[in-house]
């Protein structure tokens, strides 16, 4: 399983933090270079800790999960 | 004179065609090269090339990192390099290029041209980093007042990749029309990456309380970032805060979503033509736009250095992450005319990692608002939200990071719960290491007497240590410890570890209780004292509350920090910095 931390980075590298700039999950796993089932489970956990907002097959960084990152780092 | 921008030129650096094309570029219509990583000046062909000084020597993740860490070092060194005064225009090649080229001809007010030879879409590149090359290459586009596509290939992309139209037309670039500021006020730029909504940890609240007290004073100018949806400029009184969205580029991981940001506070700075009197930043998140603005404004720099990555990694700077954290934090002390801390503990921290003369630091401790944290009362039935009616409240306020000690604190729990039961911990917070925090608790059976309860709001934290029975700060490194601060502030005991500013902030035997850090027995001990010891508790609680109402105001803190602000304006005043940039005018 991806490290649901690797794929919280991933989302705010690629700035999808809003509806508008949230990204596909097939654009995700492309870029990850995993298959898309892969992202299921640590999907399901960051949604659940509501730091990613789901739309359809769309993702992206709810501002708890932006917050996240920036607490990670400093 | 036409100024051409670009990382590479024979005979210093030609990895690839760029060179030679940029080059032929500058033969055909003139001009001089303003060659970046590079030192010295020489002479190709007929063509002046003036290096904008090397690059840091300091290992990078990936080529955006190294962009930018390029850009910050050239435009720190381009003021003594560049006489502005014969450049008509400044023409960028490729992105590195451009990004430099682009805030020189904000600075410069003239225009900015965007020379593109091949782009990353056309190069099909994939990954974060191409994708952040792209997001690079389209915000450069967008910006220029012209782009140039050198080749048919980027032609042809930049239409249909990137939506630019062919003939793009030029802008006026004299159109701001914010006026020259008087010398008289004193103009203050706050440049910070925490200001609400972004704020993290006590580095925001430190700012936002400095901030709002400054603005009785002065002219206060806060730079920094939003969050989506709310990345917009707030001006009440003299305060003004400007935000960036960190999220306009495409990143490739931490380090360069700082770089990336830090370019657009630079635009942000230059295109609101503003002229402080003084630039005060904030660790080392902003040092790169704070030290290029320094010397793209002339602009005495101070910074304060909440906390060094020498003393979170006890010294260990290994990965190239933390190179570039320590680069910077050196980089900022350095170019700084003081650097603040806010204990003495820090100031020893900071004179150790980066060999400072002790005279240029000041020791200006954090504080409290004590008028706000008092208006804050619990609830009615808020404290079921954390505890049954019998159960004693053990409060942790704080990020879940190692330095923090949560899981010490989660130890000292495992060893007060086996005796008795009668206690709840609350854990309010978030941070990477809170699934393993969950997951420690869970596997010592104690879900349901360790409450993780995220993210609070300032309000409802405030509302938390009125709740709290004791309040434990268990850290392993702490520069200062501003829950200490806040809980004293509120009555409470506190029981923290003997490290860094905690062992100032907090009298042992007198306002709380100092334990050695990582040792889960004495933590659990002490908690147990003042647990169980309501007339001590409440002792300790009120001298606490008496030390911050003497030491700790951020009135008294912003007094102090006023007087700071204008003794370095009348050092720099008499002091005799010439840049070549002297020459454009302060408006201009």
């Amino acid at each position: 399983m991806i490290d649901p931390l690797k794929l919280l980075n991933t989302l705010h590298s690629l700035s999808a933090v809003d509806e508008a700039r949230a990204v596909s999950l097939n654009q995700l796993s492309r870029i990850l270079g995993v298959d898309p089932r892969e992202l299921e489970e640590p999907l399901h956990i960051l949604h659940a800790m509501e730091y990613v907002i789901i739309k359809g097959t769309r993702v992206y960084l709810s501002e708890l999960g932006i917050l996240k990152i920036s607490s990670t780092f400093c | 004179m036409i100024l051409h921008v670009t990382t590479e030129l024979e005979p210093l650096r030609c990895e690839g065609e760029l060179a030679k094309w940029v080059k032929g570029v500058v033969e055909k219509r003139g001009g001089k090269i303003l060659l970046l990583g590079a030192d010295g000046r020489y002479e190709l062909d007929g063509i002046e090339v003036v290096g904008a000084g090397a690059t840091p020597n300091i290992p990078t993740s990936d080529v955006v990192e190294r962009a930018f860490l390029k850009l910050f070092a050239s435009l720190a060194e381009v003021p003594y390099r560049l006489d502005p005064r014969e450049i008509d225009s400044i023409e960028g090649h490729e992105w590195q290029g451009a990004l430099v080229a682009y805030l020189l001809a904000l600075r410069l007010r003239k225009p900015f041209v965007y020379s593109v030879y091949t782009t990353e879409a056309e190069r099909q590149g994939s990954g974060v980093v191409a994708e952040s090359i792209k997001s690079i290459e389209a915000f450069l586009a967008r910006e220029a007042d012209f782009v140039m596509a050198r080749r048919k290939g980027a032609l042809k992309s930049l239409r249909e990749q990137y939506g630019i139209s062919r003939e793009k037309l030029f802008s006026d670039p004299s159109g701001n029309e914010a006026s020259t500021p008087e010398r008289s006020e004193l103009k203050i730029l706050q440049v910070s990456w925490e200001y609400p909504p972004h704020l993290i940890g006590g580095l925001g609240r430190a700012v936002t309380h400095i901030s709002a007290g400054l603005a009785k004073l002065a002219s206060v100018y806060v730079l920094t970032i939003g969050l989506p949806g709310r990345v917009v400029d707030e001006h009440r009184d003299n305060l003004h805060i400007l935000r960036v969205d960190p999220f306009t580029l495409k990143s490739t991981g931490f380090v360069s979503w700082v770089y990336c940001f830090n370019f657009l506070m630079v635009a942000k700075a230059l295109s609101s033509n503003l002229r402080p009197h003084i630039i005060h930043s904030h660790d080392w998140l902003t040092a790169p736009a704070s030290i290029v603005l320094k010397h793209l404004l002339k602009t005495p720099l101070i910074i304060t250095m909440h906390a060094t990555e020498y003393g979170r990694s006890r010294g260990s700077i290994l990965t190239p992450m933390q190179r570039q954290i320590h680069y910077w934090e050196w980089r900022a002390c350095y170019e700084s005319w003081r650097v603040i801390v806010c204990s003495e503990s820090m100031k020893h921290e900071v004179i150790k990692a980066f060999s400072l003369p002790a005279d240029k630091l000041l020791i200006l401790p954090n504080g409290v608002k004590l008028s706000e944290l008092d208006s804050h009362t619990p609830l009615r039935g808020e404290r079921d939200r954390y505890a049954l009616p019998w159960e004693k409240i053990v409060l942790f306020a704080g990020r879940h990071v190692y330095d923090k000690g949560v899981d010490v604190l989660i130890e000292a729990a495992r060893i007060i719960l086996s005796r008795r039961r009668d206690v709840k911990f609350v854990i309010a917070g978030d941070g990477p290491m809170r699934f393993h925090l969950m997951w420690l608790a869970s596997v010592y059976g104690l879900g349901e007497k360790i409450l993780f309860t995220g993210r609070l709001s300032d309000e409802e934290l405030y509302r938390a240590y009125k709740l709290a029975d004791v309040v434990v700060i268990p850290s392993r490194y702490e520069p200062f410890g501003i829950v200490a601060l806040e809980a004293m502030a509120s009555g409470k005991p506190v029981v923290a570890s003997r490290v860094g500013g905690l062992s100032e902030v907090v009298v042992d035997g007198e306002t709380g209780i100092l334990v050695p850090p990582g040792d889960p027995e004495a933590l659990a001990q002490a908690i147990e004292t003042l647990l169980y010891d309501p007339v001590l508790a409440k002792k300790m609680g009120a001298t606490g509350r008496r030390r911050v109402e003497e030491l700790y105001r951020w009135d008294k803190v912003v007094r102090f920090l006023e007087k700071i602000y204008r003794r370095v304006h009348e050092e720099y005043s008499v002091s005799s910095w010439l840049t070549l940039f002297d020459s454009v005018s302060a408006s201009n």
